[in-house]
């Protein structure tokens, strides 16, 4: 099997596309580990005879001159922003590679990512945290990327700052993390919340955030709150909204760091990630 | 010169400050004006004009624009106290301020105090009337 019979330009039958480049002599050379990958597992395929098609690869072959910005682009159209994805801590190791390794410069990176300037910040800072903090803590072998998204959560103002305030550090944030006291990860951010309360403190140290959650939350929900839908939550916070005393919408705007204004902030939080859930679907 | 148009011209400025002392290559630079795709981070409750920050992380970066109207706001002030609380938090923290030039004295009064309850250590401030070419200072290497 030689590289060229893998070949077939403007086959798409799989759906499936690689970026490769024919070099001088003719060949197709494939130019990263990705690519690579793919043809491994054809040829595995293909030796084991298992079911389809696996002599050819649909691909688009870019005739030479073809530069690694180029490629690089293509990439990150594809695999960023793209509707094949990779998965959160490979993205962030690819951006953490062009910007800090290959120096691609803050402005380029984000126009290739459709423009996604606080993601491509928090996605980099947040593979830079890992790398740094958890890293070193978790036995070889044991390095969850899986975990990744709780770092991206420590990204968001306010938690790193509490975690410090509170004197705790990094290395205790990834503790957290491993233990899974931190789960799921999107607890991350109540961490200010609780490094605030003596008492969530005491019980997010030995039980978890989930158990600290409920020491912040109010207490004496109704049953029919706690039955209410989604749709009729969102009525509901309208209307008291609308209906709030002005002295007390006063109280709240002048105390944005209390916990009622912090509750909210964590509602609208939620709310602009599940809008954005139902554009992006 | 109205309220708004005047608001929208200094935050204006200060986006002009902001991206000749840190350079989009290095630097993500958000604006809270209309039509901008990505928004700044709200910040211990408040939304600032303009966030800029690298990555990794060497640097934030926060703009208000204040009108005189504005400036002298309760609101204005918690504001203002968010924003540098959590510059004094960063290892290296810039805060621009932009107002009119007749606000500007009391725009160095209301920060000076703010900072004197916080002793930060890493934050910079510059007070800009808008046309002002004063630097911010960048980045420490």
């Amino acid at each position: 099997m030689t590289w060229d019979l893998l070949i077939d330009c403007g086959k798409t039958t799989i759906g499936m596309s690689v970026i490769t480049e024919r070099t001088h002599n003719a060949s197709t050379s494939w130019r990263r580990d990705w690519e690579a990958t793919r043809l491994f597992l054809y040829k595995t395929f293909l030796d084991e005879k298992r079911a389809g098609n696996w002599s050819t690869i649909p691909a688009l072959v870019y005739e030479h001159g073809m530069s690694d910005l180029q490629m690089d682009a293509i990439r990150l159209q594809v695999h960023l922003v793209g509707t094949r994805a990779w998965d959160p801590y490979s993205k962030a190791k690819y951006l953490h590679s062009l910007h800090i390794e290959k120096q691609m410069p803050m402005s380029t990176l984000t126009e290739y990512c459709g423009g996604r300037q606080k993601e491509v910040t928090e996605f980099i800072n947040a593979f830079t945290d890992m790398e740094k903090y958890y890293r070193p803590i978790v036995p070889e072998g044991a390095f969850d990327t899986s975990r990744f998204s709780g770092f991206v959560e420590l990204q968001k103002p306010g938690v790193k700052e509490a975690i410090l305030e509170s004197k705790h550090d990094l290395t205790e944030f990834s503790t957290w993390i491993h233990e899974q006291k931190l789960f799921p990860l999107n607890t991350v951010r109540l961490l200010p919340r609780i490094l605030r309360n003596a008492k969530a403190t005491e019980i997010f140290l030995k039980h978890g955030a989930r158990k600290a959650a409920e020491v912040l939350e109010r207490p004496g929900v109704s049953k029919a709150l706690s039955e209410a839908n989604i749709g009729q939550l969102a009525a509901a916070l309208s209307q008291a909204i609308y209906d709030l005393p002005w002295h007390e919408a006063r109280k709240i705007k002048k105390d944005p760091g209390g916990e009622v204004a912090q509750s909210l902030h964590e509602v609208l939080d939620a709310l602009e990630d599940l809008l954005q859930i139902g554009e992006a679907g | 010169m109205s309220d708004s148009a005047q608001h929208l011209a200094l935050v204006n400025s200060i986006l002009a400050l902001v991206k000749k002392d840190f350079p989009l290559t290095k630097f993500v630079v958000l604006s809270d004006l209309p039509g901008s795709f990505d928004k700044p981070p709200r910040i211990n409750g408040f939304v600032p004009d303009v966030f800029a920050e690298d990555a990794p992380r060497t640097a934030v970066v926060i703009g208000e624009a204040k009108t005189v109207q504005d400036l002298q706001t309760n609101h204005s002030r918690l504001q203002i106290a968010a924003f540098l609380r959590f510059l004094a938090a960063q290892q290296n923290g810039v805060f621009v301020l932009a107002v009119p030039w007749p606000a500007i004295a009391t725009a160095q009064v209301i920060v000076d105090l703010e900072l004197r309850e916080l002793e930060p250590q890493h934050v910079k401030v510059v007070i800009s009337d808008g046309y002002e070419t004063r630097a911010a200072a960048g980045p420490s290497e």
